[in-house]
C-alpha cells in the first residue's frame, strides 16, 4: 500500500519522509540496533551494552530504563520497542545469579522475531580499557571469523551471520582504499566466540599489497553460548528473500564486435506486410488514376455545357 | 667489487627490515570481498587458546587473515578522484536476512492504468514558469506562486453576463476550493479501489449508487446470515438461486460406465475382506459394537417390564408422598378414562 495509498494525507513532507524511510523499500537501510537492559544490570554489562552502542553508532540507541523483559518467555514487548523505534536489531543484557551477564543478541524480520542467541558475557574489557585511539564511527570494519565450529555446527553458523548482520556496516560500492582501518575477529573454540577488535594500520612492503599491522582497541569479549531461539527454515528462506528488481539482468544478444564496435542481434517478429505503416504518398493511392479521370470529365462537361 | 657488496648487503638489509606481506596456511579461507569477509576454516591451536598470552594468539591469528583479506582488497580494480583512490567491492555472495519483506508494487491509479494503455508517458515539467505579466520565473505551485497571482490578479473583472455584485475574489476561491475538494475525492476513489476492503455488507450502502452484483451480494449475504445458514431462508419468487457455497460432493453418474462401476464394487469387496492395511471395516470394532448392541437390547427388555407398568417413581411413605400418589393415580385414571372417551 504504501504512504500513497494511505486514506489521511500525510500533513507535512517531513512527516512524509519519515514515514517512506520506515516502509518496505528495495534497498533497505542500515540495520539500527536496539540496546535495552533487563531487570537487572551490572557495570560491565551496562560498559559493554554501551561500546556495542558505540561500535554501531549512529545507528543504534541505547534505552537507559531497566525493563523486566524476559525474551525467551515473551517476546513481544521487545517486537513493539523495535516497531516502534524501526530497529531491526536488538541486544538485551542483564544479570542475574543464574544468568550471570547474559547477553541476549536477535534480530527481526517484519517487525517479528527472526533469530535470537543468548550470550554469557565473559573477561570483558570495555573501549576505555584500552588507552589508544580509536577507530571513527561508521567506518566499515573487516570481519574475520576463525574456528571449525563456525563451518560444522548449526548454531555456530546461525551466530556467524547475526554477527555478520550486526557488523557489517553501510552497503557501500566504492570504498577508499585507505579507508580500511577496522578489523573485528570472532574466534570459535569450545568455550565460545572470543570477540576482539583492532585497528588496521598498513606499511610499505615489498610488493603492491602492504603490510597489516594490528592494534587492539576494544571493547574485547569472551561470549559463552547459551539459549537459542533460530528462525525456522521457511521463515528463514522468506527472510532471505531479495525482490526480483535487485536482479542483475542478463544482457542478451550483444558482443562487443572485434573493432571495438558492440554488435548486436535483433530478432523481427513476423510482420503481416499488408498493415506494414509506410509513408503515405497521395501520388500512390489506389483509385486515383480513376478518380482523376472522372474529375477530367466533369470539368469537360461543365464546360462543354 | 666493494661498492657492489655494499649495495647487496644494504638490499638484503632493507629486504630484513620490510615485513613479508604473504601468509602460509594450510587451507585458503573463504573470502565474501563484498561483505570484507574472511572466514578461516583450519583448526585453531588450542594449547595457545589456553594458554597465558590466548591474546597475543588471536592477535596474531587475527593479523595473518587481515593481512590475506588485504591481499584480495588490493587485486581489486581501483579508481583514482581527487587523489582518493577508491575500490569498487563486488556484491556480497552470502545472503544476508532482509529487515522487511521486499514492497509491494504499487497499484496503479485510474489515470495511470489508462495512460499505460494509451501509450501516454508523462512530460517533465519544469519547477519555474516564466510568467510574461510579472516579466519572471514564477513556480509552478506553492506560496510564492500564490503570492505571484495576487500580483496578478490585484484586480478581477466582472463580466457582462454576471450579476455585477457578486464577489469575483470569492468566486475563484470557490473554485479552487472545489478543485481541491474534487481529488481528495477522486484520491480516495483510487485508495479504494485498491484497498481491498469488503465494501457490502459491513457498511450502509446507498442502494440508488449500487451496482446490480453488489446489490446481489449484499442480498445473498443477508440471506445467508442465519444460524442455519441461509438453508430455511424464504425466497423471493423472482431471486436467482444461490449458488452452492461450501464443500461440494460429486456423484458418479447412475447410468453409464459399468465397467468402472464394477471395478469399483469388486475393489470396495476387497477393502472390506481385508484386515491389516487399507481395511475399510475394523471387524474387531463392528463385532464389538454388535455384541454392545445386543447386550443393551436384552437388558432394555428385561427392563420393559416394569416400563409397562408406567414410569417407577420413588416417593416416600409420607403425608405428602400419599397425596403424590393420589394425584398420579388419578392423571392416570383420567388418562385411560379420556381415551375411552367418557
Amino acid at each position: 500500500m504504501g504512504v500513497k495509498g494511505r486514506i489521511e494525507k500525510t500533513k507535512t513532507r517531513k512527516g512524509k519522509k519519515h514515514l517512506e524511510s520506515r516502509a518496505p523499500k528495495l534497498i533497505e537501510n542500515e540495520k539500527k540496533l536496539m540496546l535495552l537492559k533487563g531487570h537487572k544490570t551490572n557495570a560491565v554489562l551496562q560498559e559493554c551494552l554501551k561500546d556495542l552502542a558505540s561500535l554501531k553508532r549512529p545507528h543504534s540507541i541505547l534505552l537507559n530504563r531497566k525493563r523486566d523483559l524476559l525474551p525467551f518467555e515473551d517476546i513481544t514487548p521487545v517486537e513493539q520497542l523495535a516497531a516502534k523505534m524501526d530497529a531491526s536489531l536488538f541486544a538485551i543484557g542483564s544479570h542475574s545469579k543464574k544468568r550471570p551477564q547474559n547477553l541476549v543478541l536477535g534480530r527481526m524480520f517484519d517487525h517479528h522475531l527472526l533469530d535470537m542467541i543468548e550470550l554469557g558475557v565473559q573477561n570483558a574489557r570495555a573501549l576505555h580499557d584500552f588507552k589508544n585511539a580509536k577507530v571513527a564511527a561508521g567506518t566499515k570494519p573487516c570481519l574475520l571469523f576463525a574456528g571449525e565450529p563456525f563451518k560444522d555446527n548449526d548454531t555456530y553458523v546461525r551466530l556467524k551471520s547475526l554477527l555478520i548482520d550486526f557488523f557489517r556496516g553501510e552497503q557501500a560500492t566504492a570504498v577508499r582504499r585507505a579507508g580500511f582501518e577496522h578489523a573485528l575477529s570472532f574466534t570459535a573454540s569450545q568455550e565460545g566466540v572470543h570477540m576482539r577488535s583492532y585497528r588496521v594500520t598498513t606499511q610499505r612492503a615489498g610488493g603492491q599489497t602492504p603490510r597489516v599491522e594490528l592494534e587492539e582497541i576494544g571493547p574485547s569479549l569472551d561470549l559463552v553460548l547459551r539459549r537459542h531461539r533460530l528462525a525456522s527454515d521457511d521463515l528463514f528462506r522468506r527472510a532471505l528473500k531479495q525482490p526480483k528488481e535487485l536482479k542483475t539482468k542478463k544482457v542478451k544478444n550483444i558482443s562487443d564486435g572485434k573493432l571495438g564496435a558492440q554488435m548486436g542481434r535483433i530478432h523481427m517478429e513476423k510482420q503481416d506486410l499488408r498493415k506494414i505503416n509506410t509513408r503515405k504518398l497521395k501520388g500512390l493511392k489506389t483509385g486515383r488514376d480513376a478518380a482523376l479521370a472522372a474529375a477530367e470529365r466533369k470539368q469537360a462537361e461543365e464546360v462543354a455545357g | 667489487m666493494d661498492r657492489a657488496l655494499a649495495v647487496l648487503s644494504q638490499i638484503e638489509e632493507d629486504a630484513k627490515k620490510v615485513k613479508p606481506t604473504d601468509v602460509e596456511k594450510e587451507v585458503d579461507l573463504e573470502y565474501d570481498i563484498g561483505l570484507l569477509l574472511a572466514s578461516d576454516p583450519n583448526p585453531l591451536d588450542h594449547d595457545a587458546l589456553h594458554s597465558a598470552d590466548r591474546d597475543g594468539y588471536l592477535q596474531r591469528l587475527a593479523r595473518d587473515n587481515c593481512q590475506l583479506l588485504f591481499n584480495r582488497l588490493y587485486q581489486l580494480p581501483t579508481q583514482t578522484k581527487d587523489d582518493v583512490t577508491t575500490v569498487n567491492l563486488p556484491a556480497a555472495q552470502l545472503r544476508i536476512p532482509r529487515e522487511k519483506p521486499a514492497p509491494k508494487p504499487k497499484p496503479l491509479t485510474k489515470w495511470e492504468e489508462y495512460a499505460k494503455a494509451k501509450g501516454i508517458s508523462r512530460n517533465k515539467k519544469g519547477k519555474k514558469i516564466w510568467d510574461t505579466e510579472l516579466k519572471r520565473w514564477v513556480p509552478r505551485y506553492g506560496a510564492k506562486k500564490a503570492q505571484a497571482d495576487r500580483e496578478k490578479n490585484w484586480v478581477m473583472e466582472v463580466p457582462a453576463n454576471v450579476d455585477p455584485n457578486t464577489d469575483m475574489f470569492a468566486k475563484a476561491a470557490e473554485k479552487k476550493r472545489e478543485r481541491v475538494a474534487k481529488n481528495e475525492l477522486q484520491r480516495l476513489r483510487n485508495v479504494k479501489r485498491n484497498m481491498k476492503v469488503p465494501t457490502v455488507g459491513v457498511t450502509p450502502k446507498d442502494v440508488t449508487k449500487s451496482s446490480t452484483s453488489e446489490l446481489t451480494e449484499a442480498a445473498a449475504l443477508a440471506r445467508r446470515s442465519t444460524a442455519s445458514l441461509g438453508k430455511f431462508s424464504q425466497r423471493l419468487p423472482r431471486d436467482a438461486p444461490t449458488k452452492e457455497r461450501g464443500k461440494r460432493r460429486q456423484f458418479a453418474p447412475a447410468v453409464g460406465d459399468t465397467r468402472g462401476e464394477v471395478r469399483g464394487q469388486l475393489e470396495l469387496l476387497q477393502n472390506l475382506g481385508r484386515k491389516e492395511k487399507g481395511a475399510v471395516v475394523d471387524t474387531e470394532k463392528a463385532a464389538n459394537r454388535l455384541i454392545h448392541q445386543e447386550q443393551r437390547e436384552r437388558a432394555a427388555s428385561k427392563e420393559d417390564k416394569p416400563k409397562k407398568g408406567g414410569k417407577k417413581r420413588w416417593i416416600p411413605n409420607t403425608k405428602k408422598g400419599e397425596k403424590q400418589k393420589k394425584a398420579i393415580a388419578k392423571k392416570a385414571g383420567k388418562g385411560r378414562k379420556g381415551a375411552k372417551g367418557r
